[in-house]
């Protein structure tokens, strides 16, 4: 299935920062050692990054600094704004979740040439020496081995529908190509479609109930995160197929664990946001204290939850 | 004339927006989007034929024999871990490359069933090759060498890719019940449950009792 997808060029943005300095930004002088971090994450609409934010603010401040959270909104111009305002309130340094693994890079170099730390959190981006280090959930390895109890589940043969998160991620596609790495070499499992939801529940429900309709014998579904497994449940639940059709996601959220345990979903892949965050703040800490050698990239482990371990999970997080 | 300036000013500062982010939105098909993938010039093929041709020998030179391995486990997982272990980031699973010889003593559907030392089984796998074992136990791909996670799991794909073709392949076709085996490849082990019946070891050279190479 074809479908056409937005995305946001990098160069007409620069202009636009250019444009909005020219017509009115004069205090860009950089406050150095202001005991202040900020945490930029890419959206507070989705319960999963508000953990992330929180955790990193609540650590930055057990680290005695002041904390700000900046809600980016899944918007790249909103991001930008956020970093300006940033680099001009002198911060120490950034605990940054992007919203774009391409677009994002300006502004953590932005911050760097403004002296500002930037430690990435869970999202990438397509750098090795912008950001001072990135933290990031493996995502690839936990779709992997979440695509070989896919296979055993659902079987070597069977139509499927992937939905994926936000395109512009590198999380997406990480996942996807996790997933893909191991479906695509069982040329009888078919998938019938492939649609972006950006990871968001409603719009996973929607663009479900939407492919059912064209393609009413489908086995499993794979969903690039918690909510958008939850939305897709919702829309096979209201078609009368919840019996027939698997559904796969990931993050562990809360209720990905509790839908485990009733059935609702098969499968999906633990992610660690508390222990991500408040090591980037741990990290934060280290460099504003002198320590510079850290790794470009930190892969933090992700663990595949189903019904055969869900009890270990369902107090854990 | 100071207000009509401003008005201007605002009207000018509107129409730059409208037209930058206008300018900004690139409508694509998921498919293009995908095929660009980031990677640029990096070819996750080309790395892993280099890494197969420059870099496996040393690390299997270097792997410990499975059954020293499997007794210090036994004994002290922690200084296996430390003595032999690689492990990625923030992560309870060490990777190991090792060595042995053993006798096949069952076939199964996904792995064969080897007999070494001191009745001692380990299963060597001959389906479902995936995951960073070979990648990571080698101890020989350093993460910080490329631009994300995508090339550097790619990278994964991609050796695995050569395991199937250069040695599962044929191990799977000749692999049979009583034939002896050389063997060498790479496990993953947790080290929150370091279970011993259940390791897997994904070949990367294996010379069976007939002197053929596979």
């Amino acid at each position: 299935m074809t479908i056409m997808i937005k995305t946001f060029k990098t160069k007409p943005l620069i202009l636009l920062i250019l444009i909005s300095g020219l017509i009115g930004c004069h205090n860009t002088s950089v406050k150095k050692h202001s005991n202040k971090i900020a945490v930029v994450i890419s959206t507070l609409n989705n319960p999963w990054f508000v953990v992330l934010g929180e955790s990193a603010a609540q650590r930055a401040r057990e680290l005695g600094y002041t904390a700000q959270i900046f809600d980016s909104q899944n918007s790249s111009a909103k991001e930008a704004e956020h970093f300006d305002n940033i680099i001009a309130m002198g911060y120490d340094a950034i605990l940054f979740n992007p919203t774009d693994a391409d677009g994002s890079v300006m502004n953590v170099k932005r911050a760097k040439e403004a002296g500002i730390p930037t430690f990435c959190m869970d999202r990438e981006i397509n750098s090795r020496d912008a950001a001072a280090t990135q933290l990031l959930s493996d995502s690839f390895t936990g779709c992997v081995k979440l695509g070989q109890y896919f296979v055993r589940q659902v079987g070597k043969k069977g139509n499927y529908v992937e939905i994926l998160g936000l395109v512009g991620d590198n999380n997406t596609w990480n996942r996807s190509k996790g997933f893909h790495s191991v479906i695509d070499e069982f040329p009888d499992l078919k998938m019938v479609a492939q649609q972006s939801a950006d990871f968001d529940r409603n719009k996973a429900m929607d663009v479900m109930e939407t492919i059912m309709q064209a393609n009413p014998e489908i086995d499993a579904v794979f969903c690039g995160n918690d909510a958008m497994a939850l939305g897709a449940y919702q829309a096979v639940l209201s078609a009368g197929k919840a019996n027939k059709v698997k559904i796969f996601g990931f993050d562990g959220s809360k209720d990905a664990i509790d839908g485990i345990v009733s059935g609702k979903i098969t499968a999906t892949v633990m992610q660690f946001p508390v222990l991500m965050s408040r090591t980037s703040a741990d990290l934060a800490d280290q460099y504003i204290k002198g320590k510079r050698d850290f790794s470009t990239k930190t892969p933090v482990e992700v663990v595949l939850v189903t019904s055969e371990n869900v009890s270990k999970f369902q107090t854990e997080k | 004339m100071r207000s009509m300036s401003k008005i201007y000013k605002i009207l000018i500062g509107v129409f730059a927006t409208i037209l930058v982010l206008y300018l900004s939105l690139d409508i694509q098909t998921i498919e293009k989007y995908r095929a660009k993938s980031h990677t640029g010039n990096f070819s996750a093929s080309d790395y892993a034929a280099k890494f197969w041709e420059d870099s496996l020998s040393s690390s299997i030179m270097n792997a410990p024999k499975i059954i020293d391995l499997l007794k210090i486990l036994e004994e002290n997982p922690g200084n296996a871990f430390k003595k032999w272990g690689h492990k990625l980031g923030i992560s309870k699973t060490c990777y190991f490359m090792v060595k042995g010889e053993g006798v096949i003593e069952k076939v199964e559907d996904e792995f064969l069933v080897v007999a070494i030392a001191n009745q001692t089984k380990i299963n060597i796998a001959v389906d479902f090759i995936y995951g960073n074992a070979i990648r990571d136990g080698s101890g020989k791909v350093n993460i910080d060498y490329f631009l994300n996670m995508t090339d550097f799991n790619n990278v994964s794909v991609a050796i695995n890719k050569l395991a199937k073709e250069k040695v599962v392949v044929r191990l799977k076709k000749n692999g049979q019940k009583g034939k002896l085996i050389d063997f060498a490849g790479a496990l993953e082990i947790s080290e929150e449950n370091v279970d011993l019946t259940t390791l897997r070891i994904i070949p990367v050279s294996v010379k069976l009792s007939d002197g053929k190479s596979e």
